[in-house]
């Protein structure tokens, strides 16, 4: 299993539905987020089957999703990905797609204001990998609850993204 | 399954009952018996889960102890975490009693429960929803490894309360 404290990280990637259920109507001006800033780390090989990749593709989410990058996302996420919210509604791939790409032209603001969220609500990573599946979960690293857990799978040499699912922590 | 969740929450104090199986709990053995548990396919997955849920209430740590994976972990609806190790231990009180079988059949009776499937090559997410709201109540992740299936994470969310 590999830890990571997400706030030392900077970014953080499916942390994005709790960011959005709290500052969905935030407007946040840019300032400092490059425009052009690429969306995936350039020092992590995302391909590789290795915690770190996990991680790096969840960030690559992340990114992606705050700019409307549905192209990649629609790459990443499988045809049966589903998300299942704490009250146990359910999310589908068309779903997620949809809700990102009103992210388009607004990438850096959203960017700010989802790193602002961050500095308030710091995470625990952990990953657990087994063969070609992995499980990346979000905790509250005062209490040890999970907020959210995403299961990809590895095949055709990259990650995709099967299932996610949030629960009530906060 | 939730009464995974009731086993856990009489020992750990953790958040509840969930799901449902199909059918009476009493009948379930038998329901698994039918099913070859080591097929790659969504029915060995349903009985695998029903053995689950035998296994615990007849506190068959050995079986228990194959099926989870070492780093199995159990996430409730509030994200309190439970262990192998947990299960095992509530499981073990229940050898030789049937409290346990009598409040998940009772418990069953009035908490019907859609089950469905999403089989992804060697990888089974298994979903307890409510056949009314369409709302999943708890999940379970099976991993195909060495022949048989294996229990690698579970979830649960506020709609397995109640």
């Amino acid at each position: 299993m590999t830890h990571r404290n997400v706030v030392s990280n900077g970014r953080l990637a499916c942390c994005l539905i709790m960011f959005a259920l709290e500052f969905a109507a935030l407007n946040v001006a840019a300032a400092g987020v490059p425009v052009h800033a690429p969306d995936r780390r350039e020092h992590v090989d995302e391909s590789a089957p290795t915690p770190q990749a996990v991680i790096a593709v969840d960030d690559h989410w992340s990114v992606a999703e705050l700019r409307g990058n549905t192209t990649w996302l629609r790459s990443l996420l499988l045809p049966n990905y589903r998300s299942v919210r704490a009250d146990g509604s359910v999310w589908d791939k068309e779903t997620l797609l949809a809700q990102a790409l009103k992210n388009r032209g607004h990438g850096p603001e959203k960017l700010k204001a989802f790193h602002a969220w961050l500095k308030t609500h710091p995470m625990n990573e952990s990953v657990i990998v087994h063969d070609h599946v992995a499980i990346l979960s979000f905790s509250d690293p005062k209490t040890g609850h999970v907020r959210l857990a995403n299961v990809f799978v590895h095949e055709k040499g990259r990650w995709y993204a099967l299932y996610s699912r949030l629960t009530k922590a906060r | 399954m939730n009464f995974r969740e009731h086993l856990l929450a009489a020992c750990l104090g953790f958040v509840l009952p969930a799901i449902a199986v199909i059918g009476p709990a009493s009948a379930a053995a038998d329901a698994g018996a039918k099913t070859n548990e080591a097929a790659n396919t969504a029915a060995a997955v349903r009985a695998v889960d029903q053995h689950w849920l035998e296994a615990e209430m007849n506190g068959d740590t050995a079986w228990l102890d194959a099926m989870l994976m070492p780093d199995y972990r159990t996430v409730g609806a509030d994200g309190k975490v439970g262990d192998k190790a947990a299960i095992l231990k509530s499981a073990a009180k229940n050898r030789g009693s049937d409290k346990m079988r009598k409040q998940v059949e009772a418990w069953l009776k009035t908490h019907p429960t859609k089950q469905s499937v999403v089989m992804h090559g060697d990888v089974a997410i298994l979903s307890f929803s409510d056949p009314e709201t369409g709302r999943i109540r708890s999940s379970d992740i099976f991993i195909y490894k060495g022949g048989s299936w294996h229990a690698l994470y579970s979830e649960h969310s506020e709609a397995s309360k109640g």
